[in-house]
């Protein structure tokens, strides 16, 4: 008696779908880059909102000075801080890939995910 | 007969599974991605390592450059070498310092003093960073300016004797030196890619191409003007558009003129140096900015260092060795 447990057919699919999984594994960029904006305070992540999927936020963050941080229709912005110079404010509405905005009192950054550059240089 | 030509290729298979799996294993082991971004010298730094040790490097940076910044340079702790110094009219500075500092006298005296690092006291008049900017009056800025001058610092070894009331200023060289402290800690670990921006005075580390964008003026930080396809190297900027206040409708930045005391009006908006010293590369671009794009190009060339020169017109000049590996991708900017 003999049947066959495992197709060429079965075989080509497995090797295919193994390699589709390994491919997105090792290149996560793959897998479809949604802009994300991150709130870091201190150092730490605290919030990462989709802007992609036009996600709303207010994030009022605990610290001293205080900022206020709003997101929604694709973008994010210091919307007022109690810092001296509101640099962080002025700075306006983040949407591009890269776009950073920095309260240096606070020690808060906003920047949105993803570069197609290794860094830029200011 | 069959059945045993299956499980030969079921053998085969599997391994070629396992074969693969390990692959992917090790690929990601030497691939881990460390991303950090944290505030210290008063501005934003941003530390991407890829490597086996990427983790234990990114945490090593992090806390090399905080102490870096307390206990050496930083002017508003009180605990720091260079406070010592501004306090007691002397003190000591750790070796890798003290080379800065030299350096920094080196550019002094070979851009005929449009470099000055001696110049904190005037600074402190016009007080960018602080909240409570003003324009200093003019009694006031030339007692400043009386105090100030590179050639009255004497240095011995590592330590440094200054002259009453002076007060040094390291922030033109502070970032660069402290990238090239940073790049010989890396050597110590593990890992193939280092990408560390501090405040824009950014370290390339590892082999391979790196892609470094230099910032369109007043953007919000992510937009450049300019493409630049460098190796391992260090690059830094000094703008108008980084620190400046606006009194009147004048914008008064923080790239002072040691002739004048005042804002540097060289015609440039921002002035970028490539350099395998970063130290170099930080101080350099403060000193074009204030000689301007011609003397600039001079300056670098005596030193070996490359330069991109941004002027008030959106006009790019750059020098023999960048022509090749720049790329102008904004359309308002034209290279000259």
């Amino acid at each position: 008696m003999s049947y066959k447990l495992l197709g060429k057919k079965d075989i080509i699919v497995i090797l295919a779908v193994l390699a589709v999984a390994f491919a997105f594994l090792i290149f996560p960029k793959l897998s479809g880059g949604e802009r994300r904006a991150r709130v870091i305070v201190d150092g730490t992540v605290i919030r990462e909102i989709n802007l992609d999927a036009g996600e709303q936020a207010r994030i009022v963050t605990d610290t001293s000075p205080r900022t206020v941080i709003v997101a929604g229709g694709g973008e994010i912005k210091f919307e007022s801080a109690d810092c001296p110079d509101k640099i962080c404010v002025r700075t306006g509405a983040l949407k591009n890939n890269g776009d950073t905005a920095v309260c240096l009192p606070a020690k808060v950054i906003v920047t949105v995910t993803g570069r197609s550059v290794d860094a830029v240089t200011y | 007969m069959k059945s045993g030509g299956k499980k030969a290729f079921y053998i085969v298979f599997g391994a070629a599974v396992i074969v693969l799996a390990l692959a992917l294993g090790a690929y990601r082991v030497f691939n881990n991605e460390t991303v950090r971004q944290f505030t210290a010298m008063d501005t934003l730094i941003g530390v991407s390592i890829t490597g086996r040790e990427s983790a234990e490097a990114a945490g090593e940076v992090e806390n090399l450059i905080k102490a870096l910044d307390k206990d050496v340079y930083s002017r508003h702790s009180a605990t720091s070498a260079l406070s010592a110094i501004n306090r007691d009219g002397k003190g000591e500075l750790p070796e890798e310092c003290s080379e800065a500092l030299e350096l920094m006298r080196s550019v002094a005296a070979k851009s005929g003093g449009a470099f000055d690092f001696t110049l904190g006291a005037v600074s402190d008049l016009w007080g960018f960073g602080t909240g409570k900017e003003s324009v200093p009056d003019e009694a006031a800025l030339k007692k400043a300016l009386e105090k100030s001058g590179f050639e009255k610092v004497k240095t011995d070894g590592t330590s440094v004797t200054i002259p009453h009331g002076m007060i040094l200023d390291m922030g033109a060289a502070a970032k660069g030196a402290a990238l090239d402290r940073i790049r010989s800690e890396l050597g110590g670990y593990s890992v193939k890619r280092a990408v560390i921006s501090l405040g824009g005075s950014i370290l390339l580390y590892g082999k391979g191409e790196f892609r470094v964008g230099i910032q369109t003026p007043g953007s919000a930080g992510g937009e450049y003007f300019a493409l630049l396809t460098l190796p391992e190297t260090n690059v830094s900027t000094s703008g108008s558009y980084e620190r400046y206040f606006e009194k009147d409708g004048v914008r008064y930045h923080h790239i002072l003129d040691p002739g004048t005391g005042y804002p540097a009006r060289s015609g440039l908006v921002s002035v970028t140096v490539v350099s395998p010293s970063g130290a170099l590369t930080d101080i350099l671009s403060t000193a074009c900015f204030v000689l301007g794009a011609e003397k600039g190009a001079q300056l670098c060339k005596e030193f070996g260092c490359e330069a991109v020169f941004l002027d008030e017109n959106n006009g790019v000049t750059v020098t023999p060795g960048i022509a090749d590996i720049i790329e102008i991708t904004d359309e308002n900017y034209r290279l000259r």
